[in-house]
């Protein structure tokens, strides 16, 4: 999927790369509290969570995190250069929940509907998973 | 092309505003440049470097062979005045005095079949200009070249980008000697002797002006003079839309400013667009790396039978990527993580964007995009996770 919308910055475009996280039903909870913190200690970088689903036995959370216009991302600049280290952050620190790149789900699907309702407050998201891991 | 028509603008000022000295000449546009030096070798100037091999006019009879051919026996065993040079093309070429043309390659002909070597192509092109200039001696000329190549280079970067950017194989570093190599093939045009509205024209000038239509040729040469007619016709008409529509022409407008029905347009830029993929091409996606490349195994070689496995193999190629991308480099500094790396890497995986898509969203060049990717996947393959 083509990770591209309407930036802020005039007409430009803007690319945000997905994450897939896939904690088991057993570490929802962990998984809800990290990545709720790791989602708010981040202000380098626009993180949100743009899809809730479930696969085989894995809760699967979809997380967009935004690299920066296309000027920005040729150039080098330090605010793509700082994206690029919380893409770094993420896996690294989410590493337990198997963190992988993944396409951005299609708006209209039913995991980014429930990843639109969802926030980063870990009670909200760790329900939510829980939900999925239980009707799987 | 005369002198006054590539006159470095380096002091645009009218020209009627200055006094002239020595080094100003009046630009085609009225306005006054500086003119080229002229190239000295040693105590030598160019003009009596080339004074030892005059310009001449000849009869050239032009081949190639399927294998490189040593002309030094076939040059000694004809009956007639004949010389030779090596081209940047390695096909063979022998230069006959004017007139002596079709008998010349009468004999090469016959003189090739008694020894079984299998000719391609032979012609004659009559009244051709030549200078014989391996007999300017002691290396003379090729520190001519060297000379003109070195003031030429830095100069001619919009040549140089334009040139890499056309043909896929050529790469930045391969330009200063092909540089060499086109000014030696285009040392026999140069008539010295012309004189332009600022006086003689000299070997860099007329150099300068070859190499501006460089690009252009060398794409006609590797993907055939139509398509390329094409791609610029068709550029230049879209072009011109945007500056009096302010728009993307329509198809039908295109095919107008075409001359041409939509059904042909489309014709010619599904061939534009399948050249453009050809040139674009990406061995490793394609699983076809050469030999001496490193050796990156097929993915169906990683057991993802396992679910679980599935997504921790996921997971370990994601880190290997983000491990390359935040790798330290020598262009990256102290800085090292790579944010167009990531970019291409992503919209070309997990985006399913093809090369050129990538370059065009990117506002690069496909062949940087394409640069970029294989950075990484060269990296992640060499770390043995693919």
């Amino acid at each position: 999927m083509r990770a591209w919308v309407e930036g802020t910055a005039g007409l430009q475009r803007v690319v945000e790369v997905g994450l897939r996280l896939a904690p088991t039903a057993a570490c929802i909870p962990a998984a809800a509290a990290a990545i709720s913190e790791i989602i708010e200690s981040s202000p380098e970088a626009p993180v949100r969570i743009v899809g809730v689903g479930a696969e085989d036995n894995r809760v699967i959370v979809t997380l967009a995190i935004t690299v920066g216009t296309t000027t920005e991302i040729t150039g080098g600049a330090p605010a793509a250069r700082l994206a690029v280290g919380l893409v770094a952050r993420l896996v690294e620190g989410l590493a337990s929940f198997d963190p992988a790149f993944t396409a951005l789900p299609d708006p209209d699907s039913v995991d980014a509907l429930i990843g639109s309702r969802v926030d980063a407050e870990p009670d909200t998201l760790a329900r939510a998973m829980c939900v999925l891991a239980g009707a799987h | 092309m005369s002198a006054s028509t590539i006159g470095i603008d380096a002091e645009l000022q009218s020209a009627e505003t200055m006094d002239l000295d020595d080094d100003t000449i009046i630009t085609a546009t009225h306005r006054v440049g500086r003119k080229i030096p002229d190239m000295v070798v040693g105590d030598l100037t160019e003009r009596e470097i080339l004074a030892m091999a005059p310009a001449m006019v000849c009869d050239r009879i032009h081949w190639s062979t399927a294998e490189p051919m040593d002309l030094t026996a076939l040059m000694s065993d004809l009956p007639l005045t004949a010389r030779t040079r090596a081209w940047s093309d390695g096909q063979s070429r022998i230069w006959v005095d004017e007139g002596m043309g079709q008998q010349a390659r009468e004999l090469i002909r016959e003189w090739c079949e008694r020894h079984g070597v299998e000719v391609m192509n032979m012609r004659v092109e009559a009244s051709v200009p030549f200078r014989d200039v391996d007999s300017i001696p002691h290396g003379l000329f090729g520190e001519l070249l060297l000379a003109t190549t070195d003031w030429l280079y830095p100069r001619t970067y919009a040549i140089r980008r334009k040139l890499v950017a056309d043909l896929e194989l050529i790469d930045d570093d391969d330009t200063r000697s092909m540089m060499y190599l086109f000014i030696s093939d285009h040392a026999d045009r140069f008539d010295a002797d012309r004189v332009g509205r600022n006086g003689t024209l000299n070997f860099a000038s007329f150099m300068l002006g070859k190499l501006r239509k460089w690009p252009q040729d060398a794409a006609r040469a590797a993907w055939g003079r139509t398509l390329i007619d094409d791609h610029m016709h068709l550029n230049q008409a879209i072009d011109e839309s945007m500056a009096t529509l302010h728009r993307r022409p329509t198809e039908p407008e295109l095919a107008a400013r075409m001359k041409t029905s939509v059904s042909d347009l489309r014709k010619r830029e599904f061939a534009i667009a399948e050249v453009s993929g050809m040139r674009n091409y990406d061995s490793i996606i394609s699983g076809s790396m050469g030999e001496d490349s490193e050796g990156v195994d097929a993915p169906d070689s990683v057991d993802v039978s396992a679910e679980g496995t599935s997504f921790q193999v996921d997971a370990m190629l994601t880190k290997a990527i983000i491990d390359s991308i935040m790798a330290p480099t020598s262009t990256r500094g102290t800085s090292p993580a790579d944010p167009m790396a990531l970019a291409t890497v992503y919209l070309s995986f997990w985006g399913e964007m093809s090369r050129q898509e990538l370059a065009t969203e990117l506002g690069v060049l496909p062949k940087t995009a394409a640069a970029s990717v294989q950075r990484v996947i060269s990296q992640v393959g060499a770390a043995g996770i693919l």
